[in-house]
């Protein structure tokens, strides 16, 4: 990978270890400014001043802001994010657990999502203005126009309530009754990622196409289509390794909107799923107050897109070798 | 020996209201093996088409409404061992081959033309700049023609040989391995120059090959279209609006104007006893540098849309010269020499002789002395469509 | 008095001379955009709902205080044991009572319920997508004119800050920090989607800056307010509307979702909210009258501002 420049890339992570540090101190701000605190969940009505005086010290809550403030910032740099009232373990620990089970199904449905889009997308783009584009493309702002909890219900009352095909919550068989080996445990996960992720699938590949579909058509005007045209290649070869392969350049940078658009909808969908992941943690946390949870659960997703937005570049950069990473 | 033979075609397009543009009307001309020839018009007058009709590259809304394109040469799949097609697919009435063993490309359907495009017939079109894949090398795109039309190559075979267009053109060949965008404007079109040459075509079909380039590069192009030809012995077509460019490099050429063919012959013979008022008005406006105070005469008003066109000279309107006869039909193509030498108009029999299409192709001498004459052009009344 | 008259005349005939050329432009447009059935088809939609939104009572079988077989308040009666035990009540048409979409568990009628809420959802959508456009346009426009100097590279910052922040999950935490009001869910939702507007704005006007007509504005003496206003902004305007009805699209979608997570404002009727209702009460797969309409309407609604945005980016980017 000559063309990624070593110098530019060590900038572009130190510039998103900054962004990252700029992320976290605007979350501590808003969520202090959250009314109410977590230990108010903890105060009982006839407590004396002193037990609750010394509930706030034990949680550090007495401190006064900056001084908490900087506790965070310092403690975050170790990974010592503290321990949560909640869940009552020690908050890394909680999002060691979480964080591969909400990349499982969001790594599987971002894969599948940019699978089928740019597919269908290449063929849009390609008979675009066709009676099949028209419908085609109809269909599929519907499919993006649905709410992905209502989505997720529907295909949860046809294919576990009706036909009980598919499990619908959790990620794992809660009381199997088979032995636990790799093979049958990753079997299991699999059964029970195939609804969560065919519900949100079903709205995300929607995104990519979006975009592959005009950039298609712009690329069929090109003079190297026509070209290869004329050098007697088949329609099939035209389409996909000269006008597609290009096509897909602006679906690279669009990608960092999709995952945006993807974490939101593994928010949800760990929810109605109740997939253990870290969108279940992260909703809780915030209507519990749980600030340490709260906190932490952001500041990994945040770390996740910055590190995504970086990979995307770095595609890009792969996918057209006009461009050199670091600029020209 | 003729190497295409194109007969009466005719080239539609389709637009809304079930209308068709007639974008090449009755064209007939033929190119020899080895000879560089010209189609010249202003924009519009059907020559981009009738080369790209050629090998089936027309736009979605376009087609071959009659005529057929004879070519010497034909599908692999019917060819023998000398690459000549066998005796039985000439005999069957069920394929488009006729005796002297040419085939008639017009005939041929969408997976068959593909057999013959770039390995007998190559084309560099329009701004070849951007025929060029940015997204893969330069040397790739050419060893991905080699082995499509010659399967059994080995990819270091065609790599070889990649290298070694690219060398030919004066390129070096290491720089098969680059991408487009690091090449310049004129190494890309000479590259797509050596593409085209990739499967030895018998026949290259150049679409403006000058325009969008600078003066120096285009001496260069034209430079290498002329080693190519003698080094190869591939038949050129050369499509320009530019008449300077077919005088620098064309043995024989055709002049056309709304669809129609207006004049055609050797070169020397087109420029010298020109026998048609349009290619006298297209001369006027071009400089040369022999004379030394020129006026430029352009030709007033605008070329027709074609789009069902009336009956009569295409050119009625904008010549000076037209009578009566121009009005109810197109001329058909005069016998130039006889013509001048028995004063009276016959229609031209031998497609390469010096033809004209214009009812008075009897007087010659008048028209051209006062084609010379601005005033000629500029009295005119044009009728604005 | 007749050069008085005069004069009011060619003032009246010069303001229809100035405004000719935008209606004939307009004019255009608004045939090419019905070319496309689908954009058309969003305006239908739209108009429903639009309709809906200003007088419900004229399309909503009932009020929305409306109980099965009490009818509308005041009350008189309370329901029986076994009535509450038939909610939610399938579609009925008469007997016992009128309800064509059936009820839900508290007895309202669903078909009123989905018609009254169809103007919380129109609002939500055009005032978050308005909103969302009032600060992304200007900074795009003002990133882009001042393109690689210090005012682009703050506002660049703080948008690559802001893309770091996941959208849902700060729109809950911002709900959560001002309350849960729909005033406040609109300034969420503005807030998490002014980004994409103003990052394609400031790379068309990037490009549009570099035009002749822009040099000639400045050779002109423009101020750099009038020439991004007067000359810049208006050519970003059709891009600017195409975001708009995205944003309005996204809008509705988010105060779903949001309404999923129980954050919806409970002093509104909104489709959200039935879902949320039928969620809460434990009815989602047993009440399909109740569970398919309110997602239905969000579906569309939110299709046709991606119908409508769809088409208009093919009236200012025509394609073929």
């Amino acid at each position: 990978m000559t063309r990624i420049s070593g110098r530019y890339l060590a900038k572009r992570i130190v510039v998103s270890y900054l962004t990252l540090l700029v992320i976290m101190s605007l979350l501590f701000v808003l969520l202090r400014s959250m009314p109410g605190s977590f230990i108010s969940s903890m105060i009982q009505p006839g407590m004396t001043a002193e037990q609750i005086e010394r509930i706030r010290e034990t949680w550090g809550l007495n401190e006064p802001l900056w001084q908490q403030y900087l506790k965070f910032m310092i403690n975050y740099q170790t990974g010592e994010f503290g321990r949560s009232p909640t869940w009552n373990t020690q908050v890394w620990d909680l999002m060691i657990r979480r964080m591969p089970r909400t990349l499982i199904l969001f790594g599987a449905t971002f894969i599948l999502g940019y699978i089928i889009g740019p597919l269908v997308g290449m063929y849009l783009g390609w008979w675009r203005g066709s009676t099949r584009d028209k419908t085609i493309f109809t269909g599929s702002l519907l499919m993006y126009s649905m709410p992905s909890f209502w989505i997720s219900w529907l295909f949860i009352w046809v294919l576990n309530y009706e036909l009980d095909l598919l499990p619908s919550t959790y990620m794992f068989t809660q009381f199997p009754e088979f032995e636990w080996t790799a093979f049958t445990v990753m079997r299991d996960v699999l059964y029970h990622l195939a609804l969560p992720m065919i519900s949100l699938t079903f709205i995300g590949w929607v995104g990519a196409m979006l975009i592959m579909r005009p950039s298609m058509n712009n690329v069929t005007d090109e003079g190297y289509v026509f070209l290869a045209r004329a050098k007697g290649l088949s329609e099939r070869t035209v389409m996909i390794k000269h006008a597609a392969r290009n096509a897909l350049i602006p679906v690279a940078t669009g990608a960092i909107i999709g995952l945006a658009f993807l974490i939101d909808g593994s928010v949800i969908i760990e929810n109605v799923f109740s997939w253990p992941g870290m969108g279940q943690v992260i909703v809780t946390a915030v209507l519990n107050r749980d600030f340490p949870v709260a906190q932490a659960a952001f500041f990994m997703i945040a770390t996740l897109i910055v590190v995504m937005r970086l990979l995307t570049d770095v595609v890009y950069t792969y996918l057209d070798p006009r461009i050199k990473f670091g600029g020209d | 020996m003729t190497l295409l033979e194109v007969n009466d075609l005719s080239i539609r397009y389709r637009v809304d209201d079930d209308e068709a543009v007639h974008a090449v009307d009755d064209v007939s001309f033929s190119i020899e093996r080895g000879e560089t020839y010209g189609l010249v018009g202003e924009s519009g007058c059907g020559k981009t088409t009738m080369a790209k009709s050629v090998v089936d590259l027309l736009d979605a809304n376009g087609y071959v409404e009659s005529g057929e394109l004879w070519f010497d040469g034909t599908l692999p799949e019917w060819e023998d061992e000398r690459g000549e097609p066998r005796r039985e697919i000439i005999e069957d009435d069920r394929y488009p081959v006729r005796e002297d063993g040419m085939t008639d490309l017009a005939a041929l359907d969408e997976t068959q033309i593909r057999d013959v495009r770039w390995r007998d017939i190559a084309i560099i079109p329009q701004s070849a700049m951007n025929s060029l894949n940015p997204v893969y090398k330069v040397g790739d795109q050419i060893t991905e023609a080699i082995l499509r039309h010659e399967p059994e190559t080995t990819k270091a075979e065609a790599d070889e040989r990649a290298r070694d267009l690219l060398e030919r053109v004066g390129i070096e060949p290491d720089r098969a391995d680059d991408y487009a965008h690091q090449f310049s404007g004129g190494m890309k079109q000479r590259a797509v120059i050596a593409m085209a040459m990739a499967c030895n075509p018998d026949l290259l079909i150049a679409d403006e090959p000058t325009t969008a380039l600078d003066v120096i590069i285009q001496d260069r192009i034209l430079e290498e279209l002329e080693n190519i030809q003698e080094e190869f012995g591939v038949s050129i077509l050369v499509i320009s609006h530019d008449i300077s460019v077919m005088a620098e490099i064309c043995d024989r050429m055709a002049v056309m104007y709304g669809g129609k063919v207006m004049e055609s012959g050797r070169k020397d013979d087109i420029f010298e006893e020109t026998a048609n008022p349009y290619t006298l008005g297209l001369k006027n406006s071009f400089p040369t540098i022999t004379q030394s105070e020129q006026q430029l005469v352009s030709i007033p008003g605008t070329p027709p849309t074609l789009r069902e066109p009336e009956a009569g000279c295409r050119f009625r309107d904008r010549c000076p010269f037209a009578v009566e006869a121009c009005a109810s039909e197109h001329p058909p193509m005069y016998d130039v020499e006889s013509a001048e030498t028995s004063g009276r108009a016959r229609e031209a029999t031998d497609r390469r002789s010096h033809r004209s299409a214009c009812h008075r192709v009897d007087e010659l001498e008048l028209l051209r002395t006062e084609a010379l004459q601005e005033d000629t052009w500029t009295e005119q009344t044009i009728e604005s469509r | 008095m007749a050069t008085e008259s005069s004069s009011q005349q060619s003032n009246v005939e010069s303001l229809k001379e100035r405004w000719r050329p935008r209606i004939e432009r307009f004019r255009r447009g608004w045939s090419r955009f019905t070319e496309h059935r689908i954009g058309v088809l969003g305006l239908v939609i739209l108009a429903v709902f639009t309709a809906w939104s200003i007088a419900p009572s004229l399309f909503a079988p009932h009020s929305t205080q409306w109980t099965a077989y009490l009818g509308e308040p005041p009350h008189d009666a309370r329901l029986t044991a076994e009535q509450v035990r038939s909610l939610p009540h399938a579609p009925a048409f008469g007997d016992p009572f009128f309800a064509p979409l059936g009820t839900n568990a508290n007895g309202n009628g669903i078909a009123s319920l989905v018609v009254y809420s169809a103007r919380t959802a129109m609002y939500i959508g055009l005032a978050a997508g308005t909103l969302s456009s009032l600060v992304g346009v200007p900074l795009g426009l003002i990133s882009g004119f001042y393109g690689d100097t210090w005012i682009d590279e703050t506002i660049q910052r703080f948008v690559d800050i802001m893309y770091g922040l996941p959208f849902l999950p700060f729109l809950i935490v911002l709900v959560a920090v001002r309350g849960i009001t729909t005033t406040n869910i609109i300034i969420g939702i503005a807030v998490t989607s002014w980004l994409n507007n103003c990052i394609t704005i400031r790379g068309e006007t990037l490009s549009l800056r570099e035009r002749a007509y822009v040099e000639a504005a400045k050779v002109g003496g423009a101020s750099d307010t009038r020439i991004i206003f007067r000359h810049i902004m208006p050519n970003v305007l059709p891009i600017a509307f195409v975001f708009l009805a995205q944003d309005a699209a996204g809008a509705v979608i988010a105060q779903a979702s949001l309404a999923y997570l129980g954050l919806a404002d409970f002093t509104a009727n909104s489709w959200g909210l039935m879902l949320q209702n039928i969620k809460a009460s434990g009815y989602v797969f047993e009440a399909w009258w109740w569970l398919l309409p309110p997602g239905i309407m969000l579906m569309l609604l939110a299709a046709a501002f991606y119908f409508i945005g769809f088409s208009m980016e093919d009236v200012t980017n025509p394609q073929r």
